[in-house]
């Protein structure tokens, strides 16, 4: 917790969320959350099924909004500057039989609002050089439908990327993938970080130690570490022994 | 099949039939693409019956008032629009009850169609050619209406193009770029409308779905984007319309069914011809093991 509030008094904060709470009808999910993260960070948003990631990833977007508190996105209202963030969502929300073809998913992220009629050259160039920073030059023109698992989520980064994002949010980019290919995922992350600040949520404790610099538990409330602290036994007392299965203990 | 060719070198009503199937059929390929790749055809469905209740109003203050501007197309389109902003704002409003208020509309348009049009004085209308579309009624004054409708669809729905695929494709995903989704979500829907009203006199109301969905499900075999899917589909529609006019000339089929039944026919073909490879290979696999 120290740690983190040195480096977010030096380096100017992307997201700040403070005394943040949201409730479905009423359900609450989160409980007065307050963090902040600084520009250039890695981040893992941690937590069990239902704790509230997904919840606090749409606070973020914007998509939802907060019962009390507030979430700012460079200093604004998320609404207004969601377009500089990069987003990728899983690819299993995605119907599976839609006809497009991979640079036409990747183009996608060139739109905006007010502007009509075909892609020119330059939309063109830009989803080719986020295709070939994700290694997918060559599947350029196969369907999206026949990429594997892994392959689509790294469609759905190069179209992320393709915004031009200051801001790169990922909702479980590993979820479902080999452990090799896991592993491919992390370093097009480490290296993306390296110009981006990047926050992923996932449920995945082993993702967590690689490149990850902050980590951010998520069970009602929120709990910032840095991800050197968050090693060998802090990971076992935080998720039970080795396993997936999450406990969270958050101290009051 | 000769007599039609023949028929259709003097007959001008069959000419002007041969004209709005093959107008009908490009809008019917653009829409119909978007339909099924953003899975609403079941709302396409729903506006299509509420245009029975347009066109049966329409008839029946015509006939009543003398009102003889009123076209039976402009209650239509008037129907079929308002049916669309309904059932639109209700799906992007209460999503968890859309089924049921489709439902609703799609039968409550019909009663009131049905209640108008029995309610005409003198000679009834006989609903039958709305219900179930006959080509041949179609004038050449309808022939402007159904092409302007023709463009304006085609137009808005190629313009649009990045728009709505990426809205159809991943919705939450186009409102974070700042497309205004609601927005392109009713403009489809309202495409979708004005699609279905030129397609009523094709192929009549209950048999619009089949004229929409089947052509595209077929081109969904062979196409890899979307624009093909509409490009394809909408050769396939023209080809459907206007064999299915040529087969029921001389032995006086109803036209629309005939289409119905050729597109049907074909899409079956198409689906058996898909799964044969898998099929054989599954069972070569059975033998051996």
């Amino acid at each position: 917790m120290e740690a983190n509030e040195i480096n977010t008094a030096n380096v100017e904060p992307v997201i700040e969320i403070e005394n943040l709470s949201f409730a479905y009808a009423t359900t609450p999910v989160l409980e007065d959350v307050t963090f902040s993260i600084p520009r250039g960070d890695f981040v893992c948003i941690v937590g069990p099924n239902g704790g509230g990631k997904t919840t606090l990833l749409r606070l973020i977007l914007g998509l939802l909004a907060p019962t009390r508190g507030r979430v700012r996105v460079f200093g604004r209202p998320p609404v207004e500057v969601r377009r500089r963030i990069g987003y990728m969502p899983q690819h299993v929300q995605l119907d599976p039989q839609y006809p497009v073809r991979v640079c036409d998913v990747v183009l996608m992220g060139r739109l905006g609002p007010g502007r009509l009629g075909p892609f020119g050259r330059v939309d063109k160039t830009k989803a080719t050089v986020a295709l070939e920073e994700a290694g997918l030059a060559e599947y350029a023109k196969r369907p999206f439908a026949a990429l594997s698992g892994g392959q689509r989520q790294r469609v759905l980064i190069a179209r992320a990327l393709t915004c031009e994002p200051e801001i790169l949010l990922l909702d479980e980019p590993t979820a479902n993938l080999d452990p090799f290919v896991q592993d491919e995922m992390n370093e097009l992350l480490n290296e993306l970080n390296k110009r981006l600040t990047v926050i992923l949520v996932s449920h995945d404790v082993g993702f967590v130690a690689q490149y990850v610099k902050t980590v951010v538990c998520v069970n009602r409330d929120a709990v910032v570490h840095q991800a050197e602290h968050v090693t060998g036994d802090s990971i076992r007392e935080l998720y039970g022994h080795g396993v997936q299965m999450v406990h969270h203990h958050h101290p009051q | 099949m000769l007599e039609f060719f023949e028929a259709l070198q003097k007959s001008s009503l069959l000419q002007v039939a041969l004209l709005a199937g093959l107008l009908a059929s490009v809008a019917c390929g653009v829409i119909g693409s978007y339909i099924v790749v953003r899975r609403i055809t079941y709302i396409a469905g729903g506006i299509a019956h509420c245009v029975l209740g347009g066109l049966g109003a329409a008839c029946y203050f015509r006939a009543v008032y003398d009102w003889e501007f009123l076209h039976p197309l402009y209650g239509a389109v008037t129907a079929a629009l308002l049916a669309a902003v309904i059932i639109g704002v209700v799906s992007l409003r209460a999503r968890q009850r859309e089924d049921t208020v489709i439902g609703a509309l799609w039968a409550i348009g019909m009663a009131i169609g049905v209640i108008f049009i029995m309610r005409i004085p003198g000679y009834p209308i006989d609903p039958m050619s709305y219900l179930f579309g006959d080509i041949l009624m179609v004038t050449s004054s309808d022939l402007w209406l159904l092409g302007g409708l023709d463009v304006l669809v085609i137009a808005v729905g190629l313009l649009c193009y990045n728009q709505l695929q990426a809205v159809c494709f991943d919705e939450e995903f186009a409102r974070l770029r700042g497309i205004n989704v609601e927005f392109y979500y009713l403009l489809l829907l309202c495409l979708t409308a004005l699609t279905v009203v030129v397609l009523v006199s094709v192929v009549g109301i209950v048999m619009v779905i089949a004229l929409l969905t089947l052509p595209v499900a077929i081109a969904g075999h062979f196409c890899k984007t979307l624009w093909q899917m509409m490009l394809l589909a909408a050769v396939l529609s023209m080809a459907f319309t206007s064999s299915g006019l040529a087969l029921c000339y001389s032995p006086e089929l109803p036209p629309g069914a005939t289409t119905i039944l050729l597109a049907g026919a074909v899409y079956l073909l198409v689906v058996l011809g898909s799964r044969v490879p898998h099929i054989l290979r599954s069972t070569r696999y059975g033998r051996v093991g």
